[in-house]
């Protein structure tokens, strides 16, 4: 999201308005959705442009990332990994990760879109196992291309896999990035099949990039917006959770809450 | 880095009809006058017919596997508008080739990150 000015125009303004949220919610993380820094996650653009904005140290020391395509325009994505860290980032060789939430009581789950992910992939075998160690707690799930979309890159059927192994585990959650607007679906299968007790799934692309416009309508989007730049707040609470996408006008464009999955115990 | 990977015949073919329509593309964009776009286009699928020829084990290249990804976001484009104008059956087949693509993409990605290990 953070690069030239001239082609990241949102990134000074978005990383202004979560310092400005993050004052009332001393202990909330951030979470970034991967291509940090364009044009090719090198050394050097995340030293020049996202330093400077979403790299300041009271918001990277609580930033948790996975990678995005752009990052693994370099060497397998090392200076993307380097920059956030093992803890928050991951590695090379395990690019996935998952963590507690321990205020909220949720599991929190990265992924990577960009390698390996199918049915006998290391990922997924890891992915399963994490879930089911995890399976009485709420789940949200990040990752970097959109399964469906309706603006640009609507479509990556790679992420199925995911889709299928987090709609087994009752996930609540799913972020992506990739393309460069804001979505949000109705809970679904992973066929498309509405159901209430599906992932939730949002595509928070507007953290700097030049925006992009719609193409499609996509089956369960509830709600789309291809103009604003701005960042989505979750709020985690053991029993439901909350969402506010803000733009940089400190204006609240979609809000909404829905309470967890039941979860057998 | 160059990586050695293993391609799938499905995955030769994908590179071989993506390469077709790439420089169909580069040809057209050419003649539009758009010729920066149109040198770009055709470098992609140079870069897909030497993958197809160097047979089933092939060596890629860092920028290599650039081009195949970007090849497969221009194909997205056209799997896309296929879609749009309800010419589904080209839309999936052009679709089944952006997978196979990225698989070789994917690949790359899970192979450099070993490689660096």
């Amino acid at each position: 999201m953070c690069g030239p000015p001239h082609k990241n125009p949102g990134q000074e303004a978005t990383a202004a308005l979560a310092r400005r949220v993050l004052k009332d919610h001393p202990g909330a993380i951030i979470v970034a959705l991967g291509d940090n820094a364009y044009n090719r996650g090198k050394v050097d653009e995340y030293r020049d442009h996202y330093t400077p904005t979403w790299g300041q140290s009271d918001l990277l020391g609580r930033t948790y990332s996975c990678p995005g395509n752009h990052d693994y325009r370099t060497a397998a994505a090392t200076p993307y990994f380097e920059y956030f860290g093992e803890q928050r980032a991951g590695t090379p060789q395990r690019s996935y990760y998952s963590l507690p939430l321990p205020a909220a009581g949720w599991h929190f789950v990265s992924l990577n879109s960009e390698v390996e992910q199918d049915a006998h992939s290391p990922q997924l075998q890891w992915l399963r196992q994490d879930l089911a160690a995890r399976r009485f707690k709420p789940i949200l799930a990040i990752w970097h291309r959109p399964r469906w979309g309706s603006g640009a890159h609507r479509d990556s059927k790679k992420a199925r896999w995911f889709w299928n192994e987090l709609y087994a585990a009752r996930a609540e959650l799913i972020l992506n990035g990739h393309a460069h607007h804001y979505e949000r679906f109705a809970p679904q299968r992973p066929d498309q099949i509405p159901d209430p007790h599906g992932p939730r799934m949002f595509i928070v692309g507007t953290g700097g990039r030049r925006l992009t416009g719609r193409t499609k309508d996509t089956a369960n989007s509830e709600y789309a917006r291809f103009d604003k730049f701005g960042i989505l707040k979750l709020t985690l609470r053991s029993d439901s959770y909350r969402w506010e996408f803000l733009s940089t006008d400190d204006r609240t464009i979609d809000t909404g809450e829905q309470p967890i999955n039941p979860r057998g115990a | 880095m160059e990586l050695d990977l293993t391609l799938s015949e499905d995955e030769r073919h994908a590179c071989r009809r993506a390469a077709i329509i790439l420089r169909a593309l580069a040809a057209g964009l050419k003649e539009a006058g758009t010729g920066r776009e149109a040198d770009t286009c055709a470098s992609y699928a140079a870069t897909l017919d030497a993958i197809v020829t160097s047979g089933e084990c092939c060596s890629v290249s860092a920028d290599g596997k650039v081009d195949v990804e970007q090849a497969a976001f221009v194909l997205e484009g056209i799997r896309d508008g296929l879609d749009n104008a309800d010419l589904d059956e080209g839309a999936d087949f052009v679709g089944r080739d952006v997978e196979r693509l990225n698989d070789i993409v994917f690949r790359y990605n899970s192979a450099a990150g070993k490689a660096v290990g």
